[in-house]
C-alpha cells in the first residue's frame, strides 16, 4: 500500500515536470516538419498543400490556365461541401479563364497576385498570405485557394456556404408574446441576428478563435461606452486563457470562465434568444456568441435574471409582477416541499393542524419506510422519469410520460410503498421546478440537500440548510458583479425589476451595478396619459 | 496590513447594528421576571443609557479611524499594558461568544427539538457561524440585509393579530416595581442587547465612509429599539402577569394568535426569525473573537483561526453552563455588574487616556 | 466518541495546514496549533468526563461570593 502510494506520488510529479517543460518548449516545436510559407514554383506549392489536406474526400483541385498570351497556370482548392459552387465558377473561374482571353497584347501581365486580387475577382472577401497554416486553415473555413505559378502567395477567397438549420422558435425558451426568432449554429446568421435587434454604430462584436483542434470562432458582443471596459478586458483576458483542444459548445467556454467552479449556481448565464441577449447587452452586459451554437451565453449573471423572462417586459406590469412572485415561490416550493414535508411528519408532528394530521398518520399507516427515505425515494424516481422523457424519441415519449407518473405513481400508493402525501409533495415539486428553468440543475441538487438536513435536523436543519445557502450566494460573485445584487448590496431603485415588474416608462436607470457608466435610459416624464383638455380644445 | 479586506457601506452597518439589537428579543425575556410589567420603562431607560455608552465607543472609533479596538488600545496603553487590555476584550468575545452558543442550543432544544443532544445543535450552528465568518464581514452584512426587514414585520404582523388580546390594564400601575429591581433590570437589559455593540468597535474601521459611522450606528440602534420597544409591549400587554413566570414570553404571546382556525402556529415564525437574528449576533461576535486574536498576534490574515475559536467557543459553552437556571442566575444576577467594567469601565478610561495623551499624534500617520 | 473527535481534529488539520504550508504563513500555522490544540484538551476531557473548571463559572464565584457585587 505504501509502496503503491510512494509510485503514485512519484508518477504525479513526473507528470507536472513534463507539463512544465512541454509548455515552455511549445513556441518552437510548431511547424518543424513543414516548411512555413509557399515557394515560387506551382507544383512545390501544390504538393505542400495535398501533402497537408490533400486525402480527404471531399477536397478539390482545380488546375487550370489563363492568360491567353503567356499561358500562367494556376489552381484552385477547396472543399467541395462547404463553398458555395457559384461563386466559385462564377466569380473566379470565369473571370479568370474567359475575361483573360478578351484581353490584347498590351494588358498588363497578370502574374502578380495583387493585380488579380485587385482587378479581376468579383467576389467581396479576398485577402492573400504566404503561411501555410493560414492558408489551410481558411481552405477548412470554407475558403478557396488561389495558387498561381511564380507568385510566392496565394489568395484565399471568401465562399463559405453550407447547409444549416434555419431560424426557428427556440426549444427552449417559447414566450406567449414576443418574437419567436432563436439563435442558429451559425455565427454569422446569429451575430446578424443581434446586429438587426440593435442598429447602432456602437455595438462592438469581436472575434477570437479558441479551440486547438476545433479552431472554433467565438464572438464578443458588447456596447462600446455602455458596457465596463474592465469587464470587456476580463473575459478577453480568460477566453485567451482557454487552451483546450476543442470547443464543441458554448457550454466548454461557459466552464472555462466562469466565477465558481464548485459553486452549484451558475455565473454566466445563456439565452438562446436574440431578443433576449440584445436586452442584456442594451443593459450594460456583454454577450459571447460561439459558433456551432445556437446558446449565447451573457456576462456578468445575476440571480434574478433566471427569474425574469423575456416575454415578461411585452406585457403589462400587472400581471406580469403576479408571475414574477408566483416563479420565487415555485422555485422556493421546488426546493422546500419535500423537505418541510419530511421535517413535519418526522420532528415538528405538532405544528400540523389537527384534522390533516389524523389524514396523513391514516395514510402513513402501513408504510414501512422513514418519510426521509420515501422522499429520496420519489425525488430519484422522478428525475429518471424526467431525463427518460428528454432522451426518448418522440412517439414513445407521451406513453411513458403517462405511464410514469400517473401508473407507476396510483400503484405504489396501492401497493403500500409510499404514503398518498409524499406522491403529491412530489407531484407539486417536479411541477414546480420547471417554472424557472434556468435553475432546474441548481434546484435539483438544493432539493436533495435540504431533504437530507431536515431529515437529520428537522426544521431547524431547514434554517441552517438556508442561511448557508445564503451565505453562499452572498459570497458569489459574477465577473465583480455580486451576485444578489439588487438585493443584497442594496439597491432600492434596482429592485424596480426584481420582485415586481415597475412599468417600462418607470424604469429610468439601468442596473446599477452593471451599466454605471451611462446610467439613464430614457427620460423621466415618459408615463402615458390622454391629452389634458386645453389641448384639445385650442384645436 | 489590513487584516480583512471587505468594506461595508454606512446603510449596511445600520442594518446590521438593527439585526444586532432586535435580536435581544428572547434574551430579554431574562428582565421579566425582575421587572415585572414595567419591562417596557426598563428597556426605554436601558436605551437612552445606552445610546450615551455607544456614543463613547463612537468616539474612540472616530478617533482613530481605520483601527480596530485591538490596535486602538495598543496605541493608547503603550504595548504591554495594551496587550494585557486587548486580552481582556478577547476574553469577553469568547466568553460571549459561547454564551451565544449555549444559547442558540437551549432555545433550539426547548422549544424546537428536545430529544437531540445538544452538541450537534451547537456544532451545526457554528458550522455556519464559521463559514459567515471566513467569507469575511462584507457577506455577513450582506446576509443582514436581506434579515433585517423580516423579524421587523413578524412583531408588526404578530402585534396586530395580537390587538384583541391585549389588555392595557396589564401596564397599570405604572413604575411600581422599586427602584433597585428596576435598576436591575435595565442592567441586564443594557447588558444583553445595548452594549454588546462593543463588538463593532471591530468592524467599524472597516466601513468606506467612516464620517458616517455615528449615524449609521445610531440610526440602527434606535431602529432596532424600537421593534424591540414593540414586542416587548405586545408581550406584557398579552400575557399580563404571566410574563414574568414564563420562560418565553414571545413564543407564547404568539402561540395564543388563533383567528379562524387557520393562523394559528405562528410562533414557527417567531422561532425561525429568532435563529436567524441569533445567526447574526453570533456571527458578529465570532467575527469580533477571531479577528481580535488574529490583530493580537499579528497575523496575515484571520482564517486559519476561525476553527479554532469555534471549537474553544463551544466546549467553553459545555463546560460553564450546566442548565438554563444557572444561565439565568448568572445572567440576571451576577454578570451584569461585571460587564459594567468592560462595557463603561474601559472604553471611558481608554477615552480619557487617549483625550489626554492627545492622541492620535500628529506624527503617527501610518 | 473519541475516535469521531480525533477524526474530526485530523479533519480540520488537513482542511487548514497544508495551505498554510503552501503560503509559508509560519506565524499563523504557530496559532493555529496553538488554539486548536488547547481546543483538542478541552474536548478531551469534557468526552472523557474531566471536569475543567470553567473561567465563567469561577468569575461569577468571585463576583459573588468574595466581592458580594451582585443583585439579590
Amino acid at each position: 500500500m505504501l509502496h503503491y502510494l510512494i509510485k503514485k506520488s512519484k508518477f504525479l510529479m513526473l507528470l507536472s515536470q513534463n507539463a512544465l517543460e512541454r509548455n515552455k518548449q511549445e513556441p518552437s516545436q510548431d511547424d518543424q516538419n513543414t516548411p512555413a510559407n509557399l515557394s515560387q514554383s506551382l507544383k512545390t506549392n501544390l504538393d505542400l498543400i495535398k501533402g497537408v489536406i490533400g486525402n480527404n474526400y471531399d477536397v478539390v483541385i482545380r488546375e487550370f490556365s489563363f492568360d491567353r498570351q503567356r499561358q500562367v497556370s494556376a489552381s484552385l482548392i477547396y472543399l467541395s461541401g462547404m463553398t458555395d459552387p457559384t461563386i466559385i465558377n462564377e466569380s473566379i473561374l470565369k473571370p479568370l479563364m474567359f475575361e483573360s482571353r478578351l484581353s490584347s497584347d498590351s494588358a498588363p501581365k497578370l502574374d502578380d497576385i495583387e493585380m488579380i486580387r485587385t482587378t479581376m475577382l468579383s467576389v467581396g472577401e479576398v485577402s492573400k498570405s504566404a503561411n501555410i497554416d493560414e492558408i489551410v486553415d481558411s481552405c477548412l473555413s470554407g475558403s478557396t485557394i488561389l495558387l498561381v505559378n511564380n507568385c510566392h502567395e496565394a489568395l484565399m477567397i471568401m465562399t463559405a456556404d453550407w447547409k444549416s438549420r434555419s431560424v426557428d422558435e427556440p426549444k427552449t425558451e417559447s414566450v406567449v408574446r414576443g418574437p419567436r426568432e432563436g439563435f442558429t449554429e451559425n455565427l454569422l446568421t446569429n451575430t446578424t441576428l443581434l446586429r438587426r435587434k440593435i442598429k447602432n454604430s456602437d455595438l462592438t462584436i469581436e472575434s477570437i478563435k479558441i479551440g486547438q483542434r476545433t479552431k472554433t470562432s467565438v464572438n464578443i458582443a458588447y456596447i462600446k461606452g455602455l458596457a465596463n471596459p474592465l469587464l470587456i478586458e476580463e473575459i478577453k483576458r480568460r477566453l485567451n486563457d482557454i487552451k483546450t483542444d476543442s470547443i464543441l459548445e458554448s457550454g466548454y467556454i461557459e466552464q472555462f470562465i466562469e466565477d465558481a467552479p464548485f459553486s452549484i449556481f451558475s455565473t454566466v448565464a445563456n439565452t438562446e434568444k436574440p431578443d433576449s441577449a440584445a436586452a442584456k447587452i442594451l443593459e450594460g452586459r456583454a454577450a459571447i456568441l460561439t459558433d456551432g451554437s445556437p446558446f449565447t451565453l451573457t456576462i456578468p449573471m445575476l440571480l434574478i435574471e433566471s427569474f425574469q423572462c423575456s416575454d415578461d417586459y411585452y406585457s403589462r406590469p400587472y400581471f406580469v409582477s403576479f408571475i414574477r412572485m408566483i416563479r420565487y415561490l415555485a422555485y422556493a416550493i421546488s426546493i422546500l416541499a419535500p423537505a418541510t414535508y419530511v421535517a413535519l411528519t418526522t420532528f415538528h408532528q405538532e405544528l400540523i393542524p389537527t384534522a390533516l394530521l389524523f389524514s396523513m398518520a391514516a395514510a402513513q399507516e402501513g408504510v414501512p419506510f422513514p418519510a426521509l427515505v420515501e422522499a429520496m425515494g420519489m425525488g430519484v424516481v422522478f428525475e429518471i422519469l424526467r431525463e427518460a422523457g428528454v432522451r426518448l424519441p418522440r412517439p414513445v415519449g407521451q406513453a411513458v410520460s403517462i405511464v410514469g407518473a400517473l401508473v407507476i405513481g396510483q400503484s405504489a400508493v396501492t401497493a403500500g410503498l409510499i404514503g398518498a402525501p409524499m406522491v403529491i409533495v412530489v407531484a407539486l415539486t417536479a411541477v414546480a421546478s420547471f417554472v424557472v428553468p434556468a435553475q432546474t440543475d441548481s434546484g435539483g441538487i438544493l432539493r436533495i440537500f435540504f431533504v437530507v438536513l431536515a431529515g437529520f435536523l428537522g426544521g431547524f436543519g431547514i434554517m441552517i440548510g438556508l442561511i448557508g445557502l445564503l451565505i453562499h450566494l452572498a459570497s458569489l460573485r459574477s465577473f465583480g458583479t455580486p451576485y444578489l445584487s439588487p438585493l443584497a448590496p442594496l439597491s432600492v431603485s434596482d429592485l424596480k425589476d426584481s420582485f415586481i415588474r415597475a412599468p417600462l416608462w418607470a424604469m429610468i436607470t439601468r442596473p446599477r451595478t452593471i451599466g454605471w457608466h451611462d446610467l439613464k435610459r430614457q427620460e423621466f416624464r415618459l408615463k402615458p396619459s390622454p391629452p389634458l383638455e386645453e389641448d384639445t380644445q385650442s384645436k | 496590513m489590513r487584516l480583512e479586506r471587505g468594506e461595508i457601506s454606512s446603510s449596511q452597518l445600520m442594518f446590521l447594528i438593527s439585526c444586532f439589537i432586535q435580536g435581544g428579543l428572547y434574551p430579554s425575556s431574562l428582565a421579566y421576571s425582575i421587572s415585572k410589567h414595567d419591562t417596557w420603562l426598563a428597556l426605554i431607560a436601558a436605551f437612552i443609557i445606552g445610546v450615551f455608552i455607544v456614543l463613547i465607543y463612537i468616539a474612540l472609533a472616530n478617533k482613530f479611524p481605520g483601527k480596530n479596538i485591538i490596535e486602538i488600545n495598543d496605541l493608547i496603553y503603550g504595548p504591554y499594558f495594551g496587550k494585557l487590555v486587548s486580552l481582556q476584550y478577547i476574553y469577553f468575545f469568547i466568553i460571549s461568544l459561547s454564551g451565544y452558543f449555549w444559547f442558540i442550543g437551549d432555545f433550539v432544544l426547548t422549544f424546537i427539538m428536545p430529544e437531540t443532544p445538544i452538541i450537534v445543535i451547537m456544532t451545526m450552528f457554528a458550522f455556519i457561524c464559521a463559514w459567515a465568518v471566513r467569507k469575511g464581514i462584507e457577506v455577513i452584512a450582506r446576509l443582514c440585509v436581506i434579515f433585517v426587514f423580516l423579524p421587523g414585520i413578524i412583531i408588526l404582523l404578530t402585534f396586530a393579530l395580537l390587538l384583541k388580546n391585549m389588555e392595557f390594564t396589564n401596564f397599570l400601575p405604572v413604575f411600581e416595581v422599586p427602584l433597585e429591581d428596576f435598576i436591575q433590570s435595565t442592567n441586564i437589559i443594557m447588558h444583553i442587547s445595548v452594549c454588546e455593540v462593543l463588538a463593532f468597535l471591530m468592524v467599524i474601521p472597516y466601513m468606506n465612509k467612516p464620517k458616517q459611522a455615528r449615524r449609521s450606528v445610531l440610526l440602527g440602534i434606535i431602529g432596532g429599539g424600537l421593534i424591540l420597544l414593540t414586542g416587548t409591549i405586545r408581550n406584557i400587554a398579552a400575557l399580563g402577569p404571566l410574563s414574568e413566570i414564563v420562560t418565553s414570553p414571545s413564543l407564547l404571546a404568539v402561540s395564543l394568535i388563533n383567528i379562524g382556525k387557520i393562523i394559528s402556529r405562528l410562533e414557527v415564525l417567531v422561532s425561525m426569525a429568532q435563529i436567524l437574528l441569533l445567526f447574526i449576533i453570533t456571527s458578529v461576535f465570532y467575527y469580533a473573537a477571531v479577528l481580535s486574536v488574529a490583530q493580537i498576534t499579528k497575523l496575515q490574515s484571520y482564517l486559519p483561526v476561525v476553527i479554532p475559536i469555534g471549537i474553544i467557543g463551544i466546549f467553553l459553552s459545555l463546560i460553564s453552563y450546566d442548565s438554563r437556571m444557572q444561565f439565568s442566575y448568572s445572567t440576571m444576577y451576577i454578570t451584569p455588574l461585571l460587564s459594567m467594567h468592560i462595557y463603561i469601565a474601559i472604553p471611558l478610561i481608554s477615552l480619557i487616556v487617549a483625550k489626554l495623551r492627545k492622541l492620535p499624534q500628529r506624527n503617527e500617520r501610518n | 466518541m473519541i475516535f469521531l473527535l480525533v477524526c474530526v481534529f485530523i479533519g480540520v488539520i488537513l482542511f487548514e495546514v497544508p495551505s498554510l504550508i503552501r503560503k509559508k504563513h509560519w506565524r499563523e500555522l504557530i496559532v493555529f496549533l496553538i488554539l486548536l490544540s488547547i481546543a483538542f484538551v478541552m474536548a478531551f476531557s469534557e468526552t472523557i468526563g474531566v471536569k475543567i473548571p470553567s473561567p465563567a463559572k469561577g468569575m461569577d464565584h468571585l463576583m459573588e461570593d468574595i466581592l458580594h457585587l451582585n443583585y439579590h
